[in-house]
């Protein structure tokens, strides 16, 4: 099965947002939010773009099926090119 | 203050309200089946001679598993709506899932009962044959239906994280 990679907890820290404010927010339980962040549930379209609405970015921003680049890899990368 | 608020309070103070919260059972059902197993095997054995203590003991043995599963079915993951809101989308697809899975297991068990029954008296082993034992038979099997779902929606999923109620 193919893995579904996203950076829900990323946002969701970087924008000070609890899970249970989250998950108030696109209509899911509290525990939904964890299992995505883990990877261990993979939503559907509706809660997928639901969830990028409320981020205010696009669905590719948030999940890939591809590892994403982790934030220190990315700051060294920006460090480096500058 | 009002008496719902101090109630709440008390609630809180008392970590009541951790019951209600879903949790992954994954084998305290066990618990409650071997109960009832053992209850309707007490319950039926002795050959058509009354034991009061028998009885007593499977008694107590059914009703213990009973409201265990009661019990378990409102702690466990939530199959049906509460008042904690509808089941999202992830909630609704374990409940299908698990009901699919516990429908399953109760038709080839009973489909494995009917095939024991069948040759039971050719093999000359026990069978249920008086009413009670088919009245004990339907309430184990009541029983156990309403534990199985909680059972198997509790390895659907994973366990989650421990700070997920706590944010």
């Amino acid at each position: 099965m193919t893995n579904l990679y996203n950076r829900i907890a990323l946002f969701r820290a970087e924008r000070g947002v609890s899970r249970r404010d989250l998950a108030e927010a696109v209509g899911v339980n509290n525990q939904t939010i964890g299992y995505l962040e883990r990877g261990d549930y993979k939503p559907s379209l509706e809660l997928a773009m639901k969830i990028a609405a409320y981020f205010g970015v696009s669905i590719e921003m948030l999940f890939s099926f591809k590892p994403f680049e982790s934030v220190a890899d990315a700051l060294r990368r920006a460090a480096a090119g500058e | 203050m009002t008496l719902l608020d101090r109630i709440d309070r008390f609630c809180r103070w008392a970590v009541l309200d951790r019951l209600k919260r879903s949790r992954p059972l994954r084998w305290q059902p066990f618990i409650a089946l071997a109960a009832i197993i053992a209850s309707y095997i007490l319950l039926v054995s002795g050959e058509g001679h009354f034991a009061p203590w028998r009885f007593a003991v499977g008694i107590t043995l059914y009703v213990g598993g009973s409201v265990a599963a009661a019990l378990m079915r409102q702690m466990g993951p939530r199959l049906s709506p509460n008042q904690a809101g509808p089941l999202d989308e992830r909630e609704l697809s374990i409940q299908a899932r698990a009901s699919a899975w516990s429908g399953r297991t109760l038709s080839v068990s009973a489909m494995v009962g009917c095939f024991y029954m069948a040759y039971a008296d050719w093999f000359q082993i026990w069978r249920p044959s008086t009413p009670l034992d088919w009245v004990f038979l339907g309430m184990a099997l009541q029983s156990a239906s309403m534990l199985l779902p909680t059972l198997i929606a509790s390895w659907l999923q994973p366990l989650p994280e421990a700070d997920i109620d706590e944010e």
